[in-house]
């Protein structure tokens, strides 16, 4: 179970300034996110990633 | 990013706390500032909030055309979505706010403030403004003014923000002595918000809606009366979306003059369809000339209105209406270079010259820095005062030329215990003051401590505890005569300085 971030992304900070496993990085020029330290955040309805992230569906689940 | 708005200015200084309000320079002042409405709203400003906006660009109508800002671009995030904005697109030649060439870390941001004040000596304020909302950044910024507060004491910072998250981070604001904040609103309903926002975001969660309108609402007006009770000079930007927020935006304007707001900039939707915006894409249209003046004339009764906004970048420099920002890239700044008590001293010199229309640079002169917590006495204990005011003293005239600031030497109430962490922490603190004095020729305070008075004396800075609790304004005219030996001193090493 993870998210991923796809290559619409224009590096704007929000999701990694919010996640709090510490998972997403800047690679290159877009975030990548982690799946070994991403747990979708189960404490909350919505990943907090998601929920901030300005670009629709550029946050996605793992297939 | 939150806003237009918010880029646009960013400002603040620092004075947020009781010891360093400040006078003097109010009668030019209270021209600069556009107080065209309402008598008793100018009633409002006290002659303090007067000096403190006295060398800020975008607060004052006057100091816009003496002093200049920069926006350190360290806050990329934003927590909420606004339909006028959008970050996706970045040009060096457009100049509107939300907008930024380069993103900074904070060190890089210090680093690129001490070239920037060292090439522009007009560079009064620093502030943060996204392009993001910088507290949704909050330990990029608030890491950023901490940086900047201890190397760089001659500098006023501010910030702008959405407010969303204000309230959680004014006791912080005001620890680093921030004091001018600009807060973007655009609304007082929530149903005319739920059409100028998208979503916001907090604590985890995404809102939209009148919901989400009512919690941003909420939060901001919370935030102002936050930043109201710490005496922190706040302005609010708004911006005029015709067919939404034109009549609610007067409304607001007296929600503001309850919270003391200080300042109201009502600035034009920014709405082109190149821009990307929702609003651009959607054939939102901007305002006409004349229905942004009627909103500023129906706001105005309320509170002044800032007039002069040039809607800026958030990584502009320079005066207002300029951008030199291309100009400081990071890469192109050879950090090691400023040596920055060097920059400070060279900064005051040229104030000096500005205030006093070129006498400091034709005859000796001093300059001078009081403790006072109301500026009009110097009442303040050395070790009491987190701020200094510098005046240029020649013959009887004297000449406010800015301030500097530190962490207050001593912050122990009446008696230090004698404990090796507090003996250490004063250390550090006299040391920082020290610093901050570079280039002071004299102090003046109501009462100083032996080992302080003799490393001030040490590092070439008079101290004079004569005149403790005596007026500011009788003091400084009289007090050339008692030192003209030392400015005649001053001024011949200082020729002989730049002969060689």
């Amino acid at each position: 179970m993870a998210l991923q971030i796809g290559e619409d992304c224009f590096a704007c900070y929000a999701c990694e300034t919010v996640c709090p496993a510490g998972a997403i990085s800047i690679k290159g020029s877009i975030f990548v996110i982690n799946p070994a330290l991403c747990s979708e955040c189960k404490d909350i309805d919505i990943a907090r990633c998601l929920a901030i992230c300005p670009e629709p569906s550029v946050i996605n689940h793992r297939a | 990013m939150d806003s237009h708005d918010n880029k646009h200015h960013t400002e603040t200084d620092t004075d947020s706390r009781p010891s360093c309000k400040t006078k003097c320079v109010s009668e030019s002042l209270t021209s600069d500032i556009n107080l065209s409405k309402q008598a008793d709203s100018t009633a409002d400003i006290g002659l303090s909030q007067l000096q403190k906006v006295s060398q800020h660009p975008c607060y004052s109508n006057n100091a816009h055309h003496k002093y200049a800002r920069m926006h350190l671009a360290v806050a990329p995030a934003c927590n909420i979505q606004c339909n006028y904005c959008n970050r996706k697109y970045d040009c060096a030649n457009e100049s509107r706010p939300g907008v930024v060439s380069e993103l900074l870390t904070p060190v890089q941001a210090l680093q690129k403030a001490q070239a920037v004040a060292k090439a522009i000596p007009q560079l009064s304020v620093i502030g943060i403004a996204g392009p993001g909302d910088p507290l949704a950044n909050p330990v990029r910024t608030l890491t950023t003014l901490a940086l900047i507060r201890e190397a760089m004491p001659d500098i006023k910072l501010c910030l702008s923000t959405n407010g969303l998250t204000l309230i959680d981070h004014v006791d912080e604001l005001l620890q680093l002595g921030v004091d001018h904040v600009t807060v973007t609103i655009n609304a007082l309903d929530e149903v005319i918000a739920a059409q100028i926002y998208k979503w916001i975001y907090l604590d985890g969660k995404r809102y939209t809606g009148v919901e989400a309108g009512r919690i941003l609402i909420q939060r901001q007006m919370a935030g102002l009366q936050a930043l109201a009770r710490a005496g922190i000079l706040t302005k609010v930007n708004s911006v005029l979306i015709p067919g939404i927020n034109e009549h609610n935006l007067p409304e607001l304007s007296r929600e503001l003059r309850r919270n003391n707001v200080f300042l109201h900039n009502i600035m034009p939707l920014i709405s082109q369809p190149e821009h990307g915006t929702f609003f651009g894409l959607n054939g939102q249209r901007e305002p006409s000339e004349a229905e942004l003046e009627q909103v500023r004339e129906e706001s105005g009764g309320n509170v002044s209105q800032m007039k002069h906004c040039q809607q800026c970048r958030a990584d502009a420099v320079g005066m207002l209406g300029e951008d030199r920002s291309s100009e400081f890239n990071i890469k192109d700044i050879n950090l090691q270079s400023v040596d920055y008590a060097h920059t400070m001293l060279a900064r005051s010199r040229f104030q000096s010259a500005l205030a006093s229309r070129g006498a400091s640079e034709q005859q000796a002169s001093l300059i001078v820095a009081i403790t006072s917590d109301n500026n009009e006495q110097i009442n303040l204990h050395f070790g009491h005062a987190n701020c200094f005011k510098l005046y240029l003293l020649i013959k009887n005239e004297h000449y406010y030329i800015g301030e500097r600031r530190i962490k207050r030497y001593c912050s122990g109430s009446d008696e230090c215990p004698d404990t090796d962490d507090h003996q250490s922490n004063h250390n550090r603190n006299l040391q920082q003051a020290i610093k901050a004095l570079h280039g002071v020729d004299l102090l003046l305070c109501s009462r100083i401590g032996n080992e302080p008075q003799q490393a001030l004396e040490a590092a070439g800075i008079k101290v004079d505890v004569d005149y403790g609790y005596h007026s500011v304004k009788t003091v400084l005219p009289e007090l050339f005569g008692k030192y003209q030996q030392q400015a005649k001193l001053k001024w011949r090493q200082q020729n002989t300085l730049e002969a060689s």
